[in-house]
């Protein structure tokens, strides 16, 4: 199914993930992460990785701690503790709207590649983004050879590099500016071409054939969600 | 020139930036944030418009999703912010000078590595999430029995660190990028006596 969705798709999911979330108030909401849930069943499965990580439960441990023993009124007891059963339901509902977030955002990130996020910004008003990052990662590899035969020269010229912080300047400095040189050759050669990043047409988005079904449909579940 | 000094931040992030976040090395946000702030502000010393270290900021986000390690999110989300607080920095330092907007942009960025984690936490979580914290602060000193001075006195401290870090990148900054210019510049000059 989630072949069928382009990133206005995804978009959406995430937007509509996010209002419930936020909008929702008390027990409400755990629609909101219901609805977060059956998004990313249906369209990012990855999402739910983002369950497993450790430091997620620990916040979420801590938020019902916290507010069981001291954050919250203490309004019963557990034996001889005082514990607060109203502080540990807000607890529990910060939890859900913690999880539904999280969900969405993974799930965002999870299918919207670089590329189209770059996409997005450049319609955003980022003119240039998308050459830029991809000048960026294409000089990646000419950027690592430089800067280890930088090094490998002050190795043998300086020996261990670490006991003498001028030479470990001297290498930033050399490795910069033979980066800056190669910039120069690239917009040069761009410019040659014609190239100009502000008249450049954005990269393409992917769009998929249920993008506005699903927009429809999120958008009339939200308010219902939201005025129900 | 943003694509270079882009590619520089995201290539720290990617590698060094992947091996410690997965190593749970301490203050690796601020280790992270000090040197990206520094690669965005010698950027900067080429670049010097208004929005170049926003730029460089986001190319290094982008090129952060390649990375290897397992979470990306939030180091994508602090390299921006990052990037706009050193843009606010320059700005409220005023641009035409030479070393306080450096500085300012310095420790404006760096010390978001110290707010980042209340910030994400109370986007998940609400509001509340900083009552919870100070009253777990609070809860931990009174077991421990630590006085309000010395916590307080810890948490200037590392308050100091974050601040003398980014007066650091700053520093290197404008060090670095002076050599840099001297250095190309004399090897244009060279060319041309080449030609």
């Amino acid at each position: 199914m989630s072949d069928r969705l382009g990133t206005p798709g995804y978009l959406c999911c995430f937007v509509a993930s996010m209002t419930a979330a936020i909008l929702l108030p008390g027990w409400r909401a755990a629609l909101g992460l219901a609805l977060a849930a059956v998004l990313a069943a249906l369209f990012y499965r990855a999402a739910f990785r983002a369950l497993l990580h450790p430091g997620l439960w620990v916040f979420v441990g801590l938020l019902l701690v916290s507010m069981t023993f001291w954050v919250g009124v203490p309004d019963a007891h557990l034996g001889p503790i005082p514990v607060s059963v109203s502080g540990l339901a807000v607890g529990l509902q910060m939890s859900l709207r913690a999880l539904a977030i999280t969900l969405a955002v993974r799930g965002l990130a999870s299918r919207v590649s670089p590329g189209e996020s770059a996409g997005l910004l450049e319609r955003a008003g980022v003119k240039g983004l998308g050459f830029t990052v991809g000048v960026a990662f294409n000089l990646l590899p000419s950027m690592e050879r430089s800067l280890r035969e930088t090094m490998d020269t002050a190795r043998l010229r300086a020996g261990a590099l670490w006991r003498r912080p001028r030479v470990l300047r001297l290498v930033a400095v050399t490795a910069l500016t033979s980066a800056v040189r190669r910039a120069e050759d690239v917009a040069a050669a761009a410019e040659v071409r014609g190239f100009s990043p502000r008249r450049s047409r954005p990269l393409p988005l992917r769009r998929g054939r249920n993008d506005l079904a699903l927009a429809v449909a999120l958008a009339a579940t939200v308010a219902v969600l939201l005025l129900a | 020139m943003i694509a270079v000094f882009g590619a520089l931040w995201g290539s720290v992030e990617m590698s060094v930036g992947a091996w410690m976040h997965a190593a749970r090395v301490p203050f690796t946000g601020l280790f992270l944030a000090g040197i990206g702030i520094c690669i965005a502000l010698i950027g900067y010393v080429f670049v010097p418009r208004a929005g170049a270290i926003f730029m460089i900021s986001l190319v290094a986000a982008l090129l952060k999703a390649f990375s290897v390690g397992g979470v990306v999110l939030n180091p994508m989300i602090a390299i921006v912010v990052e990037g706009v607080l050193a843009e606010a920095g320059l700005a409220l330092g005023g641009r035409h000078r030479e070393v306080l907007p450096f500085l300012l942009a310095g420790v404006l960025a760096v010390n978001w590595s110290l707010v980042q984690p209340f910030f994400t936490q109370g986007v998940l979580a609400g509001q509340g999430v900083l009552e919870i914290y100070t009253r777990t602060l609070e809860e931990v000193a009174r077991l421990l029995h630590l006085s309000s001075g010395m916590v307080i006195a810890l948490i200037a401290f590392i308050v100091l660190l974050h601040t003398v870090t980014g007066l650091c990148s700053g520093g290197v900054a404008i060090v670095v990028g002076r050599q840099l210019t001297r250095r190309l510049r004399s090897r244009q000059a060279t060319e041309v006596l080449g030609e």
